[in-house]
């Protein structure tokens, strides 16, 4: 009974100290949601400790939700009367009389702040952020430059001057305040590149040579990251690997950065990229294994990178590292057959897939055999694909089926074995490529078009202009409700990709035809971006607005404004 | 005596007068003082009782004689002595006086004596009036005061007015005593009275001015009432009316009077009657006492009513009295009771007479006595309520409404078969089960089911409906005949495309009711959001308007839900009607089942779940779950309001394909009739042939009419089909113009006219019906290539779509999170956001269009916003958004799959959803995984002993890598959520095989793949057979149970279980829904094999 006893008095006298103790009582009330409250018992405390933080900060927390912060003022004015009020005092009153819109003050507590703690970047910064959020980008900058002055550093708030120079589109200043901020502190490597990365197109020439023009390697990285960012990956590569410390851990650190970086494309500059970088970090590894293994990576990059040349040339130094290492030389293996396939040689990798099935893992033999199957196909020997990949019941072997019915012209079977293989064989880029094909053989009505298949298989051994000439072809067989537009729509974004806008112009306007109204407004879309391409703008705005008027309901339609604003210089900093 | 002496007396004469008068006058004035003082007192009432005189007198008397007898001593004291010795304290002679007055001492002389008395006496008579003046001073003073006295107490006396008012009493001694002394009474006016007399009582009290009268009735306590009396000391008071003895008596001044009674006579009464209603045992109703005031009673016939009485006297006889009739009731004393059973309307008045004579107070007792006889039953049949139309299932809906004034005990419908040529069936009597409990007036429902009567269009049905009460001799009555009749095809193709519009306008209807509802919901569930204050905040009370409000949102969801449940069964009709009308079009009624699906599916238990989530919200006043609830409804309602939408597309193109192919059914009709007109018109009466020429006329006028309706309906779509139907409609009216001309000429008996126009008509409508089938199957033709080629374009937007997201998802994957990838990505979820609206479209224009699109799509659009947001952060997460970019190129390439089987399905090479197909695959798959794990586990124990050879490890990896196959196979189809990562899981494990790396472990793997295998075939399952349910499910309708024919007669005979209703069942989930029907029927199953066991 009596430790019962104790026990409760135990469990009372917290809360009765609790209950006594005014902060925690408003602490309390505040988590309950009962604001005022807890700003009254607050007040209460600052009446006899004018300069107590916490009390201080419980106000500011407890009026904040109410939006009635600026009746802190007389709490701030108070605490600010008091000797030597503290940093916390003074950034409390930094946003109370932002809030209160007393901004002609605030120079005045900034001073007062950065006497009390010279040295100290915060009372400008605080200064110039309250200045931004009423959108009063002078004071900011005013306040920046005040304390960049103050401070006698040039490389203070660099960071922040080069966001709003990115703010105020003055790309060359943000450059050089962003180098300036790197170099202070390179952690804010990612936080430049990503600013500087929406910087438009006429501007990047001369940020990334105004980056050349400055020392320090994470100042290149920014030149190397906005590169790739760009679509120059390679270039990308070329300034990494200029100024590549020679220090070899250093260096495959930033060579993994890079590789890293690279690694989220999958078009051949990227790919390339990827193998260059991968034979780069090879060559830095001693382990013989390791590098092998990124030997083997960098020789497969090259394969899909569609460079035959510098793939054997990786393989060949790979030779040198196989020794003892059998996952390695099954995968050299397999990269060669691949290789082979690649270079046109089915028959020659066929018989390498032959000799080598017993060593090859089940996976790569069927993705070996898929490929071989495919350079068949594309060939022209589509029977003897079939016939190789006849067992084959994946999904990918069902898509690559589907492929070489589409070669031989066979619209009805490529959508049978493509509606098998489902959205998901081979990759979202095959997927999505696969689907945009469908979508263009779906209105036709033909069962069999060989010369379409023929003009698939062109495009897809490289020769797109040849492709969009065959469509260009089977389309002006087809009814205009029946497959033309969209193959016109097709071959015009062939033309369009391989430089031809002559051709690709005249396609797309061929495609605008009102039977196939989707197809009209895609192609229109089409044209516009072709156009503005072209610096046509007055064109491209108006075939844009035709877009825009004649098909409100496509699904198009917003890209298609997005395009057009681009070509008004209108594109919304969102 | 001395001279001496002589002289002393005669002086003391004097002195004796003097102290007399003194004396006198002093007890004269006493005695006027105590009167004069008692005068005043009565005066001033200080004194009120009579015994202040007797006491004045008594202290007057008293005084007087004590006073007199001090007199008479001090008189007496007036001696001689006392004289000489006054005289001798004066220094006379030194006292010598005194000697001369005694006898002489024995020895002196008396000569001596004699002159010294001589002397003595003439020294004092010289002296005397020196010696005695003071004490005739003192004398004097005394008589003087005396006087003065008197004169005082006479003037007091005389004051007080003492011959006037009460102190006039003082003078009157004796009444004083008398009133002393005599009695406090009560006199009373009588003794004896009548109840409710009064009585008047006297009271006495002599001598007092206030009395206590004590009254009390039998067995009361006593209660006082205070009198005031008058100067004689009497009152009078009247006491009554009293109802009961009263018992008096007098108190006043301490006297108390003796105790009288006042007796009151009761009346000669009747001091109890009860009459009771016993009512015929037949009505079953309990025995009523019945009010014997004079109101009028209303009783059935055969009711007796009984009588118990009693008088407040001793009685001679008792008796009902109506008129001549006289029912004697046995008397006992002063009770009688007895039975009266009247046997008609009458005024019974109760008769009674006193032994005594006397008459008996009161009114008469009365029984006004209105007998009901037992009355016929009344049926109406208030459904159909008319001759009607007998509809196309042959079951005639009936609602008889019978009553009786006390109680049916059997319905029963009476038809009979009336065929067209006149000839009569013998009527078929059927029992209609009447309800256990009330049966003095039902409500049936009954079905009068026509399929074994063997009717033919144009027969009729003749019905009437019975009734019998419950009477001892039983009444019955017969309500109205009806006249059922079976319509011909030409009119059940009518009341087909008469359903067809109906349901078409309610279906309109509910959806904008639908539209309108989740537009107020939203706006109520914003509102609260706008205008409520933050959660914790001080105001958290839902005010009275809002929860009104709410209240009416959640009423109106409830009639929608309604209206919506009526619509779905309102199609299952049109389907059977279409059936009857002999439409038997597949793909037709495939439609008319996909939109009852449709609406099926949109009637989901979550909308009604919401529902009820938002009443017991409301009922709790809780503002949060109020606004929670308001919200999560409005997105089943969007949903319901979506299926809807969709549904009422759906059918208007339906119903266009019903009605063509009605209209084609009727023109086809209405040929053979003309031909089979033109082939008996020879034969026939040529009236008759008039008339029935006339009736086709009218039959191709209304197809003219319908097809011109239908034509105006297609209007909208620019191409020529409409005045195709036209052109049909103008062929109808021709036909029907001629066909009246061939009418006129048969009525006219112009035979061969009569044949030319009619064979005109035939030839105008016998290639109506195939011309009218081929525009349906062009009009069919034509929406198919539309719906075709909507969704051609659509895969072509959504294969855009995915190819800006492929781009856009590898920028995103290279780290770029620049605004401008932000706002493209917004760009790309809008334009997927408007494909959504395209397919909605789409699929409001063919059933078949799957809905699995419309779910990849926003799938696609919500990964895209979680990209987006993904990258609108302060710190933009860009491998978040690459992963959610990633995701919604998969979803849009589904979508862009599932367009390409939309495709399939509406060219009509394609199976529908595939669903069941996938589900079947699944589950051989499971058993395939299955096996694969116990041969695999089987393989174990021999790894560690040389272990099974590679070649057996292989084949065992081939196995489960061609179920990894099948399985990417399933996930390319779309319908087996999770076959993805079971198809990897397979593919892993195939590769562990084949590499011979097979451990506990892998064999583990493989158990739980083959029970998520299992498990996802379950799922499926359940969700088709829940489907199934929800269509199968017609709700509470009686006809809707197919049973066995043997176990439908046991059901019917023993009522004993049936299936659970649907409004029991939907509180289930799908799965308790299917078990609980599986039970009951296998419950069917088994009392069915019971009953059919020998």
């Amino acid at each position: 009974m009596k430790w019962r006893l104790v026990a409760l008095l135990g469990s009372l006298v917290p809360g009765l100290a609790r209950a006594q103790d005014p902060m925690a009582r408003a602490f309390d009330l505040e988590r309950r949601g009962s604001y005022l409250q807890a700003a009254e018992i607050y007040r209460t405390v600052l009446q006899d400790h004018p300069a107590e933080v916490a009390a201080l900060l419980g106000l500011e927390r407890a009026l904040t939700p109410v939006n009635r912060n600026p009746e802190m003022l007389p709490a701030v004015r108070a605490a600010l009367a008091t000797p030597q009020p503290g940093a916390t005092v003074y950034g409390i009153a930094v946003r109370v009389y932002a809030s209160a819109n007393l901004l002609d003050s605030l120079g005045t507590l900034a001073e007062a702040w950065h006497r009390a703690a010279p040295g100290d970047e915060t009372p400008y910064r605080e200064w110039a952020a309250a200045a931004l959020q009423h959108r009063d980008r002078p004071m900011a900058r005013r306040a920046y430059q005040l304390g960049r002055d103050r401070l006698g550093k040039p490389e203070a708030l660099a960071a922040e001057i080069a966001q709003l120079a990115v703010v105020e589109e003055d790309w060359s200043t943000a450059v050089r305040e962003w180098a300036r901020a790197v170099r202070q502190l390179p952690g804010y490597r990612s936080s430049a590149v990503t600013t500087l990365s929406a910087a438009p197109e006429r501007a990047r020439a001369d940020m990334l040579s105004a980056l050349s023009g400055m020392d320090g390697i994470d100042v290149a990285r920014i030149a190397v990251d906005l590169r790739t960012l760009w679509g120059d990956p390679l270039g990308g590569f070329a300034a990494l690997m200029a100024v590549l410390p020679s220090a070899v851990p250093q260096a495959l650190d930033q060579l993994q950065s890079f590789l890293e970086q690279v690694r989220g494309g999958s078009t051949p500059p990227y790919l390339l990229a990827q193998a260059r970088t991968l034979e780069a970090v090879a060559e830095r590894w001693a382990n013989p294994a390791q590098r092998g293994r990124f030997r083997l990576e960098a020789a497969r990059a090259f394969v899909g990178a569609g460079e035959p040349g510098d793939a054997r040339k990786v393989l060949a130094a790979l030779a040198q590292d196989t020794a003892g290492n059998p996952a390695v030389a099954l995968g050299a293996t397999a990269t060669l057959i691949e290789l082979l396939a690649q270079e046109g040689k089915p028959d020659e990798a066929a018989r390498e897939l032959d000799r080598y099935r017993a060593t090859l893992t089940v996976d790569d033999y069927q993705r070996l055999r898929r490929l071989v199957a495919l350079r068949w196909a594309l060939s022209g020997s589509g029977d003897r694909a079939e016939a190789l990949i006849a067992a084959d019941s994946s999904v990918d072997a069902l898509e690559l089926k589907g492929r070489i019915r589409l070669y031989a012209g066979d619209l009805t079977g490529t959508g049978e074995f493509w509606k098998q293989a489902g959205p998901f064989a081979g990759g979202r880029a095959a997927a999505t490529a696969r689907t945009a094909i469908l979508a263009a053989i779906q209105p036709i009505e033909a069962d069999s078009l060989p010369e379409l298949g023929a003009a698939f298989r062109q495009l897809d051994l490289g020769d797109s202009l040849a492709a969009a000439r065959g469509m260009m072809r089977v389309a002006r067989t087809l009814g205009a409700d029946a497959g033309r537009p969209e193959l016109l729509l097709l071959a015009g974004r062939l033309f369009a990709a391989h430089g031809a806008r002559d051709s690709a112009e005249a396609v797309l306007r061929a495609a605008v035809e009102p039977e196939a109204p989707a197809t009209a407004a895609a192609a229109l879309l089409e044209l516009g971006r072709l156009l503005l391409g072209s610096e046509r703008r007055p064109e491209a705005i108006a075939v844009l607005e035709q877009m825009i008027l004649d098909y409100p309901a496509s699904a198009l339609l917003p890209e298609a404004r997005r395009v057009l604003d681009q070509a008004r210089n209108a594109v919304p900093r969102t | 005596m001395s001279q001496t002496g002589r002289l002393l007396l005669s002086i003391l004469a004097g002195l004796r007068r003097l102290a007399w008068l003194s004396w006198a006058a002093g007890l004269a004035g006493g005695l006027a003082a105590i009167f004069g003082l008692s005068a005043w007192a009565a005066r001033l009432g200080w004194l009120g009782q009579p015994a202040w005189v007797l006491g004045t007198w008594a202290l007057g008397t008293a005084l007087a004689a004590g006073l007199s007898g001090l007199m008479w001593r001090r008189l007496g004291e007036l001696s001689p002595p006392w004289l000489a010795g006054a005289i001798g304290a004066r220094g006379f002679r030194g006292g010598t006086l005194r000697g001369l007055l005694g006898p002489a001492a024995a020895g002196t002389s008396l000569e001596l004596l004699a002159v010294a008395d001589l002397q003595q006496a003439e020294a004092l008579a010289r002296s005397e009036s020196e010696l005695l003046a003071p004490i005739r001073a003192g004398f004097h003073r005394r008589a003087l005061r005396s006087g003065s006295w008197l004169i005082g107490a006479v003037l007091l006396l005389i004051s007080a007015r003492p011959l006037g008012g009460p102190p006039a009493r003082l003078w009157r001694p004796g009444e004083a005593w008398a009133a002393t002394v005599a009695p406090v009474t009560i006199r009373l006016s009588a003794t004896t009275i009548d109840r409710g007399g009064s009585v008047e009582a006297t009271v006495t009290a002599a001598g007092h001015r206030h009395a206590i009268l004590w009254v009390r009735g039998p067995g009361e306590p006593w209660r006082g009432q205070g009198l005031g009396l008058d100067s004689l000391g009497r009152a009078t008071t009247v006491l009554g009316p009293l109802e009961n003895d009263l018992f008096l008596r007098l108190t006043s001044g301490g006297r108390s009077s003796d105790t009288l009674q006042v007796r009151v006579r009761m009346p000669v009464f009747l001091g109890s009657l009860t009459v009771t209603a016993r009512y015929p045992r037949y009505l079953a109703l309990e025995d009523e006492p019945l009010p014997t005031d004079g109101d009028t009673i209303v009783v059935p016939e055969g009711t007796r009513l009984e009588t118990v009485g009693e008088a407040t006297t001793e009685l001679l006889d008792a008796a009902w009295v109506a008129g001549s009739a006289r029912i004697e009731l046995p008397v006992s004393g002063g009770r009688f009771h007895g039975g009266l059973t009247p046997a008609a309307t009458a005024l019974w008045s109760l008769a009674l007479s006193a032994r005594s004579g006397e008459v008996l107070a009161g009114d008469p007792v009365r029984l006004p006595v209105v007998l009901v006889p037992d009355s016929v039953p009344t049926v109406e049949v208030p459904v159909p309520g008319s001759d009607a139309i007998i509809p196309l299932t042959l079951r005639v809906p009936l609602v008889i409404d019978a009553a009786d004034d006390h109680g049916l005990t059997r319905v029963v419908v009476e038809s009979r078969r009336i065929s067209r040529l006149g000839f009569a069936d013998p009527p078929v009597q059927e029992a209609v089960p009447l309800p256990d409990d009330s049966r003095s007036r039902v409500l049936l429902p009954y079905d009068l089911d026509l399929n074994l009567r063997n009717l033919l269009p144009g027969d009729t049905v003749r019905f009437t409906v019975l009734a019998a009460d419950n009477a001892p001799r039983a009444h019955q009555s017969r309500s109205t005949e009806y006249v059922l009749r079976l319509p011909s095809l030409a009119e059940v193709r009518q009341a087909a495309r008469a359903t067809s519009a109906e349901v078409g306008q309610r279906l309109d209807s509910i959806t904008e009711a639908s539209r309108r509802l989740e537009r107020q919901t939203e706006d109520l569930s914003r509102e609260r959001v706008r205008a409520g204050q933050k959660p914790g905040g001080p105001d958290q009370s839902l005010s009275f308007e809002n929860a009104k409000r709410a209240e009416s949102v959640a009423e109106a969801q409830a009639e929608l839900l309604r209206q919506a449940e009526q619509v779905r069964q309102t199609l299952e009709q049109l389907q059977q009607s279409a059936d009857a009308a002999g439409l038997h079009d597949p793909a037709w009624q495939q439609r008319l089942q996909e939109i009852q699906q449709e609406l099926a599916r949109a009637l989901t238990p979550e909308l009604r779940q919401r529902l009820q989530e938002l009443q017991q919200a409301l009922q709790e006043l809780d503002p949060e779950r109020s606004r929670e609830a308001l919200e999560r409804l409005a997105e089943a309602q969007a949903r319901l309001r979506e299926a809807l939408e969709r549904s009422r597309e759906l059918f208007k193109r339906a119903a266009v394909e019903g009605d063509l192919a009605n209209l084609t059914a009727e023109a086809r009709d209405l040929a053979a009739d003309q031909k089979r007109w033109l082939e008996q018109l020879a034969r026939e009466d040529s009236l008759r042939a008039a008339a029935e020429e006339a009736a086709l006329g009218e039959r191709a006028d209304s197809l003219g009419a319908s097809l011109d309706r239908l034509s105006a309906e297609l209007e909208s779509p620019p191409d020529q089909r409409p005045r195709k139907l036209q052109q049909s409609a103008e062929r109808a009216r021709s036909a029907a113009r001629r066909m009246q001309r061939a009418s006129q000429a048969a009525r006219q008996g112009k035979q061969s006219e009569a044949a030319r126009e009619g064979q005109q008509a035939e030839e105008q409508l016998e290639p109506l019906g195939d011309e009218l089938k081929s525009e349906r199957e062009e009009l069919q033709q034509s929406w198919r290539q539309e719906v075709m080629r909507g969704l051609d374009q659509a895969m072509g937007d959504v294969s855009r779509l995915a190819e800006r997201q492929l781009r856009l998802a590898e920028t995103l994957r290279r780290g770029d999170t620049s605004p401008g990838a932000r706002s493209e990505e917004g760009a790309v979820e809008e334009g997927v956001e408007r494909l959504l609206e395209t397919m909605k479209q789409l699929a409001g224009k063919h059933a078949l269009v799957s809905q699995q699109t419309s779910v990849a799509l926003a799938a696609a659009r919500d990964a895209m916003r979680q990209a987006r947001e993904a990258l609108a952060t302060a710190a933009p997460n860009t491998r978040e958004a690459g992963k959610q970019a990633g995701e919604a190129i998969d979803a849009l390439n589904a979508a862009a799959f599932g367009l390409l089987r939309s495709k399939g399905a509406v060219e009509g090479a394609g199976s529908g959803s595939g669903l069941q197909e996938a589900m079947e695959q699944m589950a051989q798959l499971a058993q395939q995984q299955g096996q694969l794990g116990q041969q695999s586990g089987g393989l174990l124990p021999q790894m560690g002993q040389g272990g099974p050879s590679q070649d057996q490890l292989r084949a065992l990896g081939a196995r489960q890598r061609a179920l990894a196959e099948q399985l990417e196979r399933l996930r390319a189809g779309g319908q087996i959520p999770g076959a993805a990562d079971m198809a990897d899981e397979a593919a892993d494990l195939a590769r562990r095989m084949e590499a011979a790396q097979l451990d506990r472990q892998t064999v583990e793997r493989q158990e739980r793949l083959f029970r998520r295998m299992l498990d996802a075939g379950r799922t499926l399952q359940g969700q088709e057979q829940d489907e199934q349910q929800e269509r199968q499910s017609t709700t509470a309708a009686a006809d809707s149970i197919r049973l066995p024919p043997v176990l439908r007669a046991r059901r019917d005979a023993e009522a004993g279980f049936q299936l659970p209703r649907w409004d029991e069942l939907q509180a289930l989930t799908p799965e308790e829904r299917r078990r609980v029907l599986e039970y009951f029927r296998r419950l069917g199953e088994g009392a069915g094999e019971r009953n059919s066991a020998p």
